[in-house]
């Protein structure tokens, strides 16, 4: 195997369960999100020699990605319904997890998927910007107001509970 | 400190995008000022849970299909020899037609298009004819004359400190 193959096999271990999370949670679908991932590695194959081009190729594997579950709902018609985006609460949780989980389910799309690229897949912001097409400054400013938001929601529940 | 500056800094911090320095700075600052340090707390305590809450759903990924990829590799391969060789062969092709629609030289007889030249030939006014080649002696006396100073003029130099110029007819 050559060394762009190797390199791409390296990244798969590497990047593949973020990515297959951040493709099941925009598809809703498991066996969608497997398919997908394993398409968006074959079309990285496809288009090997950008890879050496790519600043980051997390930000690059993510941008395809993206691409491919954009015209995958587009295609499918798939509508993303909250509660399956958000995984189910377990027995065992944190406090603050289910004002969490319910203001994550809340948020709108823009900003839970910047969130989720941020917080799930460990994306730096500049990589974010790269794989959204956005400046920096929006990632930065889309951040802080989904956080405000998650921030408020614990807040309102230790009011609550208070 | 503003608040909404230090609102966006640990709002960073609590994300994981602050840069070492900037965040030991922070650190500093907040050892100092127990309500930002409260806020601080309320911005980590929620990007923590989401953070969990956003991890939780983290499952085995499938084995890579990697006969699959090095089948597109050798598909792709062969696609880009095919466009290679098409490129090669339109180039050859390209370079045939040219040379089969551009102007022959006879080189028999040395002369490049030599029955058209001899009709533009003879259609000069004889002094003006090219006599033999191109680079034969008597052409280019023929130009030389052509490019000479007209002798029917003068030359009026009255002072030696005065530019000599050319004058009317002797």
């Amino acid at each position: 195997m050559d060394q762009v193959l190797s390199r791409l096999e390296r990244l798969y271990h590497e990047v593949g369960p973020g990515l297959l999370a951040y493709l099941h949670r925009r598809l809703a679908d498991r066996h969608a999100a497997e398919d997908l991932l394993q398409e968006t590695f074959l079309t990285a194959v496809r288009g090997r020699d950008r890879l050496s081009q790519a600043v980051s190729a997390r930000a690059w594997l993510y941008a395809i990605a993206r691409n491919l579950a954009a015209t995958a709902i587009r295609r499918r018609r798939l509508n993303e319904s909250l509660p399956e985006n958000v995984p189910a609460a377990s027995a065992y949780e944190q406090p603050h997890q289910e004002a969490i989980r319910a203001a994550i389910a809340e948020l709108p799309d823009v900003l839970r998927e910047t969130l989720e690229l941020r917080l799930r897949c460990e994306l730096t912001y500049e990589e974010i910007a790269a794989v959204l097409d956005i400046p920096v400054g929006t990632v930065r400013s889309r951040l802080h107001l989904a956080l405000r938001r998650l921030r408020a929601a614990v807040r309102g529940q230790e009011e609550d509970q208070g | 400190m503003d608040n909404e500056t230090l609102d966006r800094l640990l709002m960073d911090r609590a994300l994981g995008g602050l840069s070492a320095d900037v965040e030991a700075l922070l650190a500093a600052y907040l050892a100092q000022v127990p309500d930002a340090a409260t806020r601080a707390g309320e911005f980590q305590t929620a990007a923590d849970a989401a953070r969990r809450v956003l991890r939780s759903d983290r499952s085995t990924v499938p084995q890579p299909a990697v006969m699959r990829w090095q089948e597109v590799e050798r598909t792709r391969r062969r696609l880009r020899m095919l466009r290679q060789g098409l490129w090669a062969a339109a180039i050859l092709i390209l370079g045939v037609g040219l040379g089969l629609m551009w102007p022959r030289t006879d080189y028999h007889s040395g002369t490049l298009g030599a029955s058209a030249t001899a009709r533009n030939e003879a259609a000069l006014p004889p002094e003006r004819r090219l006599i033999g080649d191109f680079w034969s002696a008597p052409r280019l006396y023929q130009q030389a004359r052509r490019a000479a100073v007209p002798t029917h003029t003068r030359l009026i130099w009255h002072s030696a400190v005065n530019r000599p110029q050319v004058g009317g007819a002797l």
